[in-house]
């Protein structure tokens, strides 16, 4: 029934009592022909305020359990839209999860390949690198000797480029662990504040939910890797 | 003889290049999987220089500092921590501990070889 139904009637029955509570005045009034007495004009008014009381009381009543019923079914919607809402989430993340693990598993495969292409090349590449120095050596103070020395130079870095390249595996590693971490922390809070949403009255959910999703701000740790590029990282003794 | 130096990290990539580098200097070189491992190898064989990853499964570097420095062989032995962290306050953990330098990854051979050569004197 609609709050505007449930005006009407009041106002129907509100003005039904107080036609209905006259009735007996006007019907003193015409068979005594005398003025009424104070008690009857005190009376009138009175009976006639306690039925609109009594009707106004009752139609507040119907108010409010029609409001209580509204609630109940928002309280009902709102709990199963952020149930869902987490569902969604959580089967998301865990795909995200496993596509990490997907791409670390790739990362890998892919790096024990290179190491053991480098482990061959590596070698060679040193044996000839110490050759070239060698060579520059003995031809020390001509023009080929300087071009040797370069070329074992340019050898030797080539090599060390590699090297410092080679630990990208490690690196990014570690970054991803980071992030699949992150999606864990991220759906263990979305999993409580499902809890929340279940066990909560409606009043009380909005402020767990924020209480829960400061708790995970607070727990989350800085990624432990900040390198942006695979430039070689600082170096300090103490 | 050649110095040993002890090189621990759960990274089979990282050890390798390590390796590479310090054996292509000419030091003889104990690989360890983690804290544990690295720990059992420091006090089966006295090493001149151990060089340590921070984040490894089940014990970590610093953690493995603090119990070499409780050890005889390793009060004053260089300890260097090599990783990804670079954050001030891992390196003031680090120094705590008792770790002698921290080098963050991924490292640049020449430069690793110039602090190895440093620490050892």
């Amino acid at each position: 029934m609609s709050a505007n139904r449930r005006r009407n009637d009041a106002i129907f029955w509100g003005l039904a009592w107080t036609l209905a509570s006259s009735m007996p005045v006007f019907w003193l009034k015409t068979s005594m022909g005398g003025p009424l007495s104070l008690g009857v004009l005190i009376g009138l008014p009175a009976v006639s305020a306690i039925g609109w009381g009594a009707i106004l009381a009752h139609a507040l009543r119907r108010e409010e359990r029609a409001m209580e019923a509204a609630l109940a079914a928002a309280g009902g919607a709102s709990s199963t839209a952020i149930d869902g809402m987490a569902q969604v989430m959580t089967e998301q993340m865990q795909c995200a999860c496993k596509e990490l693990q997907r791409v670390d598993d790739l990362l890998g495969h892919a790096i024990g390949q290179l190491l053991a292409a480098f482990t061959s090349v590596s070698e060679q590449a040193r044996a000839h690198e110490n050759e070239l120095a060698q060579a520059a050596v003995a031809a020390q103070g001509t023009a080929g000797g300087d071009r040797l020395r370069a070329a074992a130079q340019r050898v030797a870095g080539e090599v060390n480029g590699a090297v410092t390249a080679l630990q990208f595996r490690d690196v990014v590693g570690q970054k991803l662990a980071h992030v699949r971490s992150e999606l864990v922390a991220l759906d263990q809070a979305m999993q409580a504040i499902r809890d929340a949403s279940a066990q909560c009255a409606r009043a009380e959910l909005a402020p767990r939910v924020k209480g829960l999703l400061q708790q995970w701000q607070q727990a989350r740790a800085a990624g432990p890797v900040r390198q942006e590029l695979m430039h070689a990282g600082e170096i300090e003794l103490f | 003889m050649a110095k040993s130096i002890l090189a621990v990290d759960d990274s089979a990539s990282i050890r390798q290049m390590v390796a590479f580098t310090l054996k292509g200097a000419g030091y003889e070189v104990i690989e360890a999987v983690d804290g544990v491992d690295g720990l059992a190898k420091a006090k089966s064989q006295a090493v001149d220089l151990v060089l340590t990853d921070q984040n490894m499964p089940r014990m970590d570097g610093l953690s493995m500092v603090r119990a070499l420095r409780l050890l005889p062989d390793y009060r004053t032995a260089p300890i260097l921590i090599l990783t990804t962290e670079s954050g001030d306050t891992m390196k003031s953990n680090g120094r705590a501990a008792g770790a002698t330098g921290w080098l963050v990854k991924p490292f640049d051979p020449t430069r690793l070889l110039e602090v190895v050569r440093k620490v050892l004197g």
